[in-house]
């Protein structure tokens, strides 16, 4: 017969729970450490002496690849969980760039794909993915705390970074040499966007909402110190959880506050739910939000509650090669996916071939050569013209300068579409 | 007439310990039949194999024309053989009437969509189960405890609930594994009383484990002796009270002695 | 105040999900001391199945607009089919197998099932949402100032009307009371002719058809189904049913409706970020004080 023991029955569960409660309080804390610098305004400086990833090897070690052999280029991206919703599309504006120049010097490309889960752990188990695979330069992370965590694996091996979607200031605050952006710094969308509803929507009494992110919860600190700094009120700050759908009690919260305004900082999940149910609770206040749920998908889950809702694009260069670019997006992909990381990514990975062109080197054996270091000052002194997001020029701290003439765009939702304003 | 229950050279080993060596049994229909023997003599193992716990390492069992030994345990109940235990297995967080609910599983008809929605049909058909619940359980002298939880019942109501639970299954052939253990005299005779009424009123035919001489020699027509694993006598009471290897076996324990005294 | 009312009406709302939800791991629990930690899928998969069918409906006919009772019911209907045949398609190829191996066994086949319905979808969807269709009557119910909106009212009677539903299943069926009889006693229950397998099988389909519905039903409030939407609402439910005492069906629908409106009062006390916190510090507080949850039972039972 069965033996059942008498007293142990209950440890089952007890343990069970237990091991669960870990998880989440552990994935949980994972974004908290990245989060932490979130707001973070004051760049370099503090974490230069951190890390020996900021010391490139003297005089650059040299990446030399035989004929025959191909040059790898790594893409870090989510491709599973929730976000795998913008890390898709960014994958495959990646792959679509690559293809088309297919060789350089003679030498084939070949992209190496790990998925980063969007989180540090994440986005370092696959940073040391791709340098086991030898790559050359890596497209990627895809988000901020996956940016943060990495930067110091690639930079122990020197390996240049061009992240195309991760726009946290302390991104580059970190003071990473061998990293670029081609996606705008928060710090610049969340100051406009703070101006545009004190001063162009005439609002002063708003709630934050973010999802706990480190993209999330730096957009929505960089926002309230400036609305503040306007002379706006922040009645309060909430936050919702990645993951979970029904939002109410946040919603309940918010709409006891009477905000005149929602804003939020988070991508389209959490974003949509949350319009949703504001719209449900009979909220009439106006609802902004940000790049992280500028897209179509946004729309189509929010339903009738996003009508009015505007959506801060960030800064945009005043000339782009978007329309080209998208063009052929479709035609490879068959739609747009309708997220602007695509052609952050898209200009990335131009920057990226344009740099290995400029200084690969085929020697007398017949091998190709790549300095590491020069590798990375061709990425950071590069300009790269009729990019699908403009002209491609970077600052000392990899950021995009702003200088080559931008506007900061928000969108509003009418008639079921993100139109322009002004 | 052919025997209800054929046990024909049964085995069972354990690893290395034989439980039960060639044992043969045959049981007439509306007999009551007694198992005796000390203690592991295989007197369990052998109701443990008649009810499909255990499979015979080797030997057939026939049960009222086929075969049954292998066969999943809720088959053989299907085939008319039900029980009770040595020590009381009743679903405890389960009302009386609920225990014995459940002994009639296999003669419940009821569908699933009918009975959540409380349809007629359904409120006639459990109407008459509880009917017949409640009637096995005055049988087995429980009336008016129906809804007491089985676990808050007297050990003696426990074991009479056991055999209201069986006997809801409809059986031809009903096990009881020392049905009057930890009783006092009073309470065995009733239950001496209720196992005659098995067989008198219901028509079923009983096998049973027992201790108490006095019990066994008072209610049983047919007693098998078991020892080590093996028969060693068979008869009415009155030969096996009287067979030497029986005497032998029991020297030291008293129990036959005292029990035949009385 | 009204605040406090509607937030208790958001609590009962998210805790009635996470009480149907609940009762399919305390169900299983009982019947086989397992957990099955795939359970939240059947959810997903239920919310994908009703969002693929109005979707149909939307695509082919006008029924959405001119007969949404209609298309409702049939969204629910094959959200527990096709959670009904997971479930036992689940029992069949990933636990049975494993019914006598060590309790660790079938709880890593469960997670590795989790793992793959949640990886097909995201495959399957490209880890894009579903997006319901709007057939849900918009609007609400005003009461002074507390506003319910139409759909919310929907998911709160139908996860009440799904629990009663089992509950009767449970008290009244011979099914039920047959999956009662094998979660007492395995072996004894068999003795009864109760045939423990397929009485094992219904128990996953009974929970399983429950978290098909719920997650329809839930689909339709939230508006999207996606491949990750089951895993945090499982991880609750799976802490309500512990909550409540594993094992017992009232615990879980208490253990339910416990943990919805903890986290719905504390997302206005200290903020959603510590919801989560407190629910689990109570959970701890719980076990400790009362290992066997609020309505579980010690078990008395001899080997």
């Amino acid at each position: 017969m069965r033996m059942e023991s008498k007293k142990a029955w209950y440890r089952w569960p007890l343990m069970a729970v237990a091991v669960t409660g870990l998880a989440l309080f552990a994935a949980a804390c994972s974004d908290d450490d990245d989060g932490d610098d979130g707001g973070d305004e004051t760049p370099a400086a503090t974490s230069a002496a951190t890390s020996g990833a900021t010391q490139p090897a003297g005089g650059g070690e040299t990446i030399t690849i035989s004929a025959g052999e191909s040059i790898k280029i790594g893409i870090s991206t989510t491709l599973t969980t929730d976000a795998a919703e913008l890390g898709i599309p960014i994958r495959d504006a990646a792959l679509l760039a690559l293809s088309e120049r297919p060789d350089i010097e003679g030498f084939s490309i070949e992209n190496v794909i790990a998925d980063d889960l969007c989180s540090g752990p994440g986005s370092e188990a696959a940073a040391q993915q791709l340098i086991a695979a030898e790559v050359v330069a890596v497209i990627g992370p895809m988000c901020s705390g996956g940016a943060v965590a990495a930067l110091d694996d690639y930079g122990a091996e020197n390996i240049v970074v061009i992240t195309t979607s991760a726009t946290n200031t302390s991104v580059t605050a970190q003071g990473a040499t061998n990293l670029a952006r081609t996606a705008w710094n928060d710090d610049v969308q969340g100051e406009e966007m703070a101006k545009f509803v004190y001063n162009e929507l005439n609002l002063t009494n708003v709630v934050l909402v973010d999802d706990q992110s480190t993209y999330g919860k730096g957009l929505m600190d960089v926002f309230e110190t400036s609305f503040t700094e306007l002379g706006g009120t922040v009645a309060s700050r909430e936050v919702v959880t990645v993951g979970e759908q029904d939002y109410s009690a946040v919603v309940t919260t918010i709409t006891g506050e009477s905000p005149e305004m929602v804003v939020f900082g988070g991508y389209i999940a959490e974003g949509a739910a949350l319009v949703r149910q504001l719209g449900d609770a009979g909220y009439e206040g106006a609802f902004m939000g940000a790049d992280g749920i500028a897209d179509q998908d946004f729309i189509d889950q929010a339903g009738e509650a996003a009508e009015g809702a505007y959506v801060s694009r960030g800064p945009q260069a005043l000339e782009t090669n978007f329309d080209e670019f998208i063009a052929k997006y479709i035609a490879e992909y068959g739609e747009d996916a309708g997220t602007q990381f695509t052609d952050f990514t898209y200009d990335g990975v131009n920057v990226l071939l344009n740099a290995i062109e400029q200084v690969a080197t085929v020697n007398s054996d017949g091998d190709l050569e790549i300095n590491q270091d020069d590798l990375i000052a061709a990425v950071k002194g590069i300009t790269l013209e009729n990019g699908a997001t403009g002209t491609v020029e970077f600052l000392d701290n990899g950021d995009r300068d702003l200088a080559v003439g931008a506007i900061n765009r928000v969108d509003q939702v009418t008639g079921g579409v993100l139109v322009e304003l002004n | 007439m052919a025997p209800i229950l054929s046990v024909r050279d049964v085995s069972r080993r354990f690893q290395g310990l034989t439980a039960l060596n060639g044992v043969s049994l045959d049981v007439e229909e509306s007999s009551i039949v007694g198992v005796i023997g000390p203690n592991g003599a295989g007197k369990t193992t052998l109701f443990n194999l008649l009810t499909g716990f255990y499979k015979p390492t080797s030997g057939e069992i026939w049960f009222r024309g086929s075969r049954v030994d292998g066969l999943p345990l809720h088959r053989i109940a299907a085939a008319g053989i039900s029980r009770t235990f040595q020590n009381i297995r009743l679903f405890s967080n389960m009302t009386a009437i609920e225990n014995v609910l459940v002994g009639q599983h296999l003669h419940l008809q009821t569908n699933i969509a009918t009975a959540v929605l409380g349809l007629p049909a359904t409120t006639n058909a459990e109407q008459h189960a509880v009917e017949v619940a409640v009637a096995h359980l005055r049988f087995a002298g429980l009336g008016g405890r129906e809804n007491e939880l089985a676990r808050n019942l007297a050990y003696g109501e426990q074991r009479r609930l056991e055999i209201a639970r069986a006997i809801a299954l409809r059986p031809k052939l009903i096990l009881l594994d020392e049905p009057t253990a930890g009783m006092n005299p009073g309470e065995s005779d009733a239950m001496i009383g209720l196992i005659r009424r098995l067989r008198d009123e219901l028509g079923v035919t009983v096998i049973l484990i027992e201790h108490q001489m006095r019990v066994v020699m008072g209610v049983c027509e047919y007693i098998t002796v078991l020892d080590h694993g093996e028969v060693i006598a068979m008869g009415t009471p009155t030969e096996v009270q009287n067979d030497q290897r029986v005497i032998e076996a029991y020297l030291g324990t008293g129990h036959l002695k005292s029990g035949a005294a009385e | 105040m009204e605040q406090w009312i509607q937030l208790t009406i958001d609590g009962i709302t998210l805790g009635g999900v996470y009480a149907c939800i609940a009762l399919g791991y305390t169900l299983v629990y009982g019947v086989l001391r397992m957990i099955n930690f795939a359970h939240g899928e059947l959810f997903m998969m239920g919310a994908f199945a009703g969002v693929y069918t109005l979707q149909g409906f939307q695509d082919h006919t006008s029924l959405n607009e001119d007969l949404p009772s209609l298309t409702i019911t049939a969204a629910i209907f094959m959200g527990i089919v096709v959670a009904v045949v997971l479930a036992v398609l689940m029992e069949r190829i990933a636990y049975r197998p494993l019914r006598h191996a060590p309790r660790l066994a079938p709880l890593i086949s469960a997670i590795g099932v989790s793992i793959f319905l949640r990886n097909v979808m995201l495959r399957y969807t490209n880890a894009r949402r579903e997006v319901y269709p709007d057939v849900f009557p918009d609007g609400s119910i005003e009461i002074g100032d507390v506003s319910v909106s139409y759909i919310k009212l929907f998911l709160i009677g139908m996860s009440i009307l799904f629990m009663v539903g089992l509950y009767l299943f449970i008290q009244r069926t011979k099914t039920g009371t047959a999956i009662r009889a094998v979660a007492e006693d395995r072996d004894t229950a068999a003795l009864m002719g109760i045939d423990v397998d397929r009485t094992i099988v219904l128990t996953f389909v009974a929970g399983a058809a429950l978290a098909g519905a719920t997650g329809v039903c839930y689909g339709m409030y939230v508006g999207n189904a996606a491949a990750g939407m089951g895993f945090i609402p499982g991880i609750k439910a799976f802490t309500a049913a512990v909550l409540g005492g594993i094992g017992s069906v009232p615990g879980a629908m208490l253990g339910g409706y416990f943990l919805g409106l903890s986290e719905a009062y504390t997302t206005k006390l200290f903020g959603a970020q510590y919801k989560d916190v407190v629910a689990f510090v109570l959970l701890v507080a719980v076990l400790i004080f009362r290992p066997w949850g609020f309505l579980g039972k010690r078990e008395d039972r001899r080997a």
